[in-house]
């Protein structure tokens, strides 16, 4: 199969699995929320005064945005297919930061509805588990392992990629800058996820519990494609293969968005959680 | 296990704390060497004051129910059990009982004993 082909079947998939089938379950997942759980008998799920709508809003913008990417996609691909156009690593980079806006307005509004909670959550009692949370409580060492080996195997890339360019503001360099500030983030969050404050007041133990092993699990996962694309690309960059680094940025994304939100979604089901803890009468913490 | 705590009740928050850690240990919920949440973690959750955890912890310490092994964290003193027993309360209640009865035999006036009791007291502190 030539490189062009696959490319743009890469990024048909790109489209497929970043504009529609993971827009496609959150916008599932909140429907079913607004619909089997309405503000009328769980008043607690919805601060503010608007109550759904808020919501509801949340909901359309986040169709519009993902839907507007999927068509500006089908286009971008239909136009650079008809006028013979070479598509760049850098255009991937662009068009993958646009599918990802909707996720981000999505997070933010998130973080606001719990913002709200916070603020409304009036009840005395407040509950806690009596267990020490440990990293390994989560995730078991032999992934971890696995990711810190191609964190090894990447950094000795890295040296080797400067030493082979013989300057110090090399590739290498930028790209071992760019992993190792990812790393202090994903180690920020998790401290942040498993010893800070809880987001949402209401969140029982269980779901907490649930939900501190998804996030664990995600940016081990993540870290393990990010250090195995890392050394891929640089390859690619190395040796001059230009014409895959589109498609090896593609995969990548692929593979960030099924690891990262499909894991999310995988472990936090919305069947396990505890609705009940929303109605008005019951006794909170 | 879980622990609730009622922010409105008239026990103090850290006392709540201690007498449900003590009430695991006595019904067999925590075993001795089992590890207790970090005073971080515990004072997030309850959305506390780190020293109000820190407080109930210092007086477990006090009572032998839990043990601090440095950078690894605090756990369930290995007496903790029978420890839960000892009433440091009822026993301050008791020998000081006696003493004011002793007291009050030699012919002091409650007044004369409080002011005594006041200013024993604050001397300790500042020495």
């Amino acid at each position: 199969m030539n490189i062009p082909i696959l490319l743009n079947i890469v990024i048909l998939s790109q489209l497929f699995l970043l504009s529609y089938y993971f827009p496609g379950k959150i916008i599932n997942r909140i429907h079913y929320m607004l619909t089997h759980y309405p503000a009328s008998d769980y008043p607690k799920l919805y601060p503010g005064n608007n109550k759904m709508e808020k919501a509801r809003k949340s909901l359309r913008i986040f169709k519009i945005i993902s839907s507007s990417t999927l068509i500006l996609g089908i286009i971008f691909l239909l136009l650079a297919n008809l006028t013979h156009t070479e598509i760049k690593d850098s255009m991937v980079v662009v068009f993958g930061f646009i599918q990802f806006i909707p996720f981000a307005l999505l997070e933010k509004a998130e973080l606001n509805h719990y913002r709200m909670m916070r603020k409304e959550n009036q009840s005395r009692l407040r509950t806690a588990e009596l267990k020490r949370r440990r990293y390994f409580d989560y995730i078991s060492p032999s992934v971890f392992i696995i990711a810190a080996l191609t964190f090894l195997c990447f950094i000795a890339f890295c040296f080797y990629r400067i030493i082979l360019n013989q300057t110090f503001l090399s590739d290498g360099v930028i790209s071992l800058a760019a992993i190792l500030l990812m790393h202090i983030y994903f180690a920020t969050l998790v401290v942040w996820v498993m010893y800070g404050k809880k987001i949402n007041p209401l969140q029982t133990a269980k779901e907490r519990e649930l939900y501190i092993g998804s996030v664990i699990r995600m940016t081990v996962y993540v870290s393990i494609a990010a250090n195995c694309f890392m050394i891929i690309y640089g390859a690619l960059q190395l040796y001059q293969l230009d014409l895959w680094e589109p498609v090896a940025l593609s995969v990548y994304f692929q593979v960030c968005i099924c690891l990262g939100l499909g894991t999310m979604l995988r472990t936090n089901k919305i069947e396990n959680i505890n609705f009940e803890v929303y109605r008005e009468n019951k006794i909170t913490t | 296990m879980e622990l609730t705590i009622d922010t409105e009740s008239d026990i103090p928050l850290f006392s709540q704390l201690v007498d449900q850690i003590k009430g695991a240990v006595q019904v067999g919920v925590l075993a001795p060497d089992d590890p207790l949440p970090s005073i971080r973690q515990l004072a997030n959750d309850l959305d506390l004051n780190n020293k109000t955890v820190a407080k109930a912890y210092r007086m477990l310490e006090r009572d032998k129910i839990v043990k601090t092994k440095g950078y690894r964290g605090t756990y369930i003193h290995s007496d903790a059990r029978n420890n839960c027993t000892k009433d440091l309360n009822n026993l301050i209640f008791t020998e000081l009982s006696k003493v004011i009865e002793k007291l009050k035999g030699t012919g002091a006036t409650d007044s004369e004993i409080r002011i005594a009791f006041a200013d024993v007291m604050n001397n300790r502190t500042q020495g």
